[in-house]
């Protein structure tokens, strides 16, 4: 959205930054990552992936085993935190308890020594802009978790750092709240144009948010996408798997865009990491694209899987439906479906046929901590 | 359900049972101390209880007839010196202590907190063969330096207990914003401290206020401290003047911790 014009120099570059600690434990493999001006990165990832320690290396709290930071075109790998103009939002809040929620937000201006009527100036603008110019005299402790939230997302723009590092942010809030605060953050990120880096382990919140999502396994980048591309594109089981929900089918290929399952069924493959034959591949199909057919009124056309199997369970969530089926070489395969009144009632233990486009059938490259 | 409420009743009773003998325990212990006081208050020439009359005596006798006072101010002298010294370093020791990792911090911590588990009086004969050698008669100093060195282990422990209890991301937050080193440690850490700090250092001032045996050890001539002139009084007169101090003395601890407890629950 805001990668509107594309300026020699990358907000942040990392190059061949790495982070091992004593005993070979290796919590940030060798990695280059660019960072466009005004772009929101999200960074995901399980915990202990290595994306909060990449995010302390960038904000000077960490200092990286190898490699160099370069923020707005400058190396600041031997910079001290204070000295790299950043700014931060913890998960915890991290405000300071003994201060007002002006003198918080005023905090980064003194330290900066500006005049105290520019200092109101700013402090009463940025409160405004996080409506929370009612509560300036008030204390941390006195707030609700958003509102401290609030607060030190203030903190942070009123000194108009060139990068945003937030960890977490919204982890200690509870759902409904953490939605509001998404789109809070959205909307501050389109009307300043910071460039933001997120970090997170939900992956609704990485794909409601970021223009790119980074995605972090084990120490290591195994794939950075927007969030559509990584969504309908993952290239590995662990990338299918952590975004959105996926039915991972092990079958062998047999030929050039087609592979079979262990019943020898043929499926074949829309897009996806080249296959040879004779080999084992992992094919993933999302659940949205599984539709249940009767046995003979199911599809053969051309460009149409089709496998056979029998119900298991279906269970209503809301909306959505999940079906469970039981296909015939013995795995459990889901199909999702909107919830509609009208819709067929597929009894447990009924023999029916799964089918989805070829189209959307997509081979993964073996995850290598597998091998 | 019967059987439920028997044993619900049965905890009740144990438990009351429990706090009547926590409650005797605790009178058994304080009514000595307490009965000081009517002492007091005592007219005549020596300690007797109950008291026969009400009288002022001992105190006037305390404040304007004796030698008293010039302990006492000895006393206040040495407890604050005590205290500053022994909060500057121990609350420093703490701060890095919690702020750093390094092979052998184990041992440091033990190293600065052994005062506290050798026995008292060896720490006394250690630093009164000490500064025999090194001579310091004439001077507060060795009471001062020995109180120091006992009161320095309950200022890292109060310190580093107010230290775990501060979010580390708040020290942090503060450098990322800008703040030097200097200015996270005065506008941020020094003041979340303060009630820790302010706690630590009466704790100090009491340790040294209320100790006996070094103050006897390396205190010379000229320089009793309040308790170790109670201690010296008792063995050659039964002066009830001593229960005036004794009773001065337990409204000034009682009044230190009421203090202390005020200050860290404020926080």
């Amino acid at each position: 959205m805001q990668r509107t014009t594309l300026t020699q120099e990358p907000m942040v570059r990392l190059t061949g930054v790495a982070k091992r600690y004593g005993g070979g434990v290796v919590a940030l493999d060798t990695l280059d990552l660019d960072v466009t001006k005004g772009e929101f990165v999200a960074l995901l990832g399980p915990s202990g992936s290595g994306k909060t320690t990449l995010l302390n290396i960038i904000a000077g709290m960490t200092p990286p085993s190898w490699g160099s930071v370069h923020i707005a075109g400058s190396d600041v790998t031997q910079l001290p935190p204070s000295k790299r103009n950043l700014g931060m939002v913890f998960q915890n809040y991290a405000l300071l308890p003994h201060m007002s929620v002006y003198e918080n937000v005023a905090f980064p201006l003194r330290v900066r020594k500006l005049a105290e009527k520019d200092i109101a100036e700013k402090v009463e603008t940025v409160l405004e802009l996080v409506q929370l110019a009612h509560a300036k005299q008030r204390l941390p402790r006195e707030l609700s978790g958003g509102q401290q939230q609030r607060v030190s997302l203030a903190r942070c723009i009123v000194y108009d750092p060139s990068l945003i590092l937030m960890d977490e942010p919204l982890g200690a809030l509870d759902k409904k709240l953490r939605e509001q605060m998404q789109s809070e953050i959205k909307r501050l990120h389109r009307t300043l144009g910071t460039t933001i880096l997120y970090v997170t382990h939900d992956q609704e919140e990485a794909l409601s948010m970021a223009d790119r999502i980074v995605l972090f396994h084990q120490g290591r980048i195994v794939q950075q996408a927007t969030p559509a591309d990584l969504y309908f594109k993952p290239r590995s089981v662990f990338a299918a798997n952590f975004l959105g929900a996926s039915n991972i089918l092990s079958t062998t290929a047999v030929g050039e865009g087609i592979a079979q399952l262990k019943s020898g069924e043929p499926i074949q493959i829309g897009s996806g990491a080249p296959v040879s034959t004779n080999h084992p591949v992992k094919l993933l199909v999302r659940p949205e694209c599984v539709r249940i057919e009767r046995r003979e009124a199911a599809s053969r056309a051309q460009g149409t899987n089709s496998v056979s199997g029998r119900i298991v369970s279906s269970t209503i969530l809301g909306n959505v439906t999940n079906h469970h089926i039981v296909i015939a070489d013995g795995h459990t395969v889901m199909a999702q479906e909107l919830t509609r009144r009208a819709a067929q009632d597929w009894a447990p233990g009924e023999e029916i046929n799964l089918t989805w486009a070829a189209a959307d059938t997509r081979a993964l490259e073996p995850d290598e901590m597998e091998v | 359900m019967r059987e439920t409420a028997a044993t619900a009743n049965h905890a009740t009773w144990v438990s009351h049972c429990a706090n009547a003998w926590a409650w005797f325990g605790y009178a058994f212990l304080v009514l000595p101390t307490l009965v000081i006081i009517p002492m007091s208050f005592n007219s005549t020439d020596e300690l007797a209880f109950p008291p026969d009359s009400f009288s002022l005596r001992q105190y006037e006798t305390f404040f304007l007839k004796s030698d008293w006072l010039s302990s006492t101010f000895l006393s206040f002298k040495i407890a604050i010196a005590t205290a500053v010294l022994a909060v500057v370093i121990g609350v420093t020791a703490a701060y890095g202590l919690a702020r750093s990792s390094f092979p052998g911090r184990g041992a440091i911590v033990l190293f600065l907190l052994s005062p506290m588990l050798v026995p008292v009086v060896v720490v006394a004969l250690g630093l009164y063969l000490y500064f025999a050698t090194l001579g310091f008669s004439g001077s507060a100093l060795p009471i001062i330096v020995g109180h120091t060195l006992v009161a320095i282990p309950f200022v890292i422990i109060t310190a580093s207990s107010a230290l775990r209890h501060m979010e580390r991301n708040i020290e942090a937050a503060a450098m990322i914003m800008g703040a030097s080193p200097f200015q996270v440690f005065r506008k941020v850490t020094l003041p979340l401290l303060k009630s820790g700090i302010i706690a630590s250092a009466l704790f100090a001032f009491l340790i040294s206020f209320d100790e006996v045996i070094i103050a006897y050890f390396v205190g010379r001539a000229g320089f009793s401290t309040l308790p170790v002139k109670m201690f010296s009084t008792i063995q050659w007169e039964i002066s009830p003047v001593i229960a005036a101090v004794a009773t001065l003395l337990t409204i000034l601890s009682t009044g230190i911790c009421v203090l202390v407890t005020i200050i860290m629950d404020r926080k």
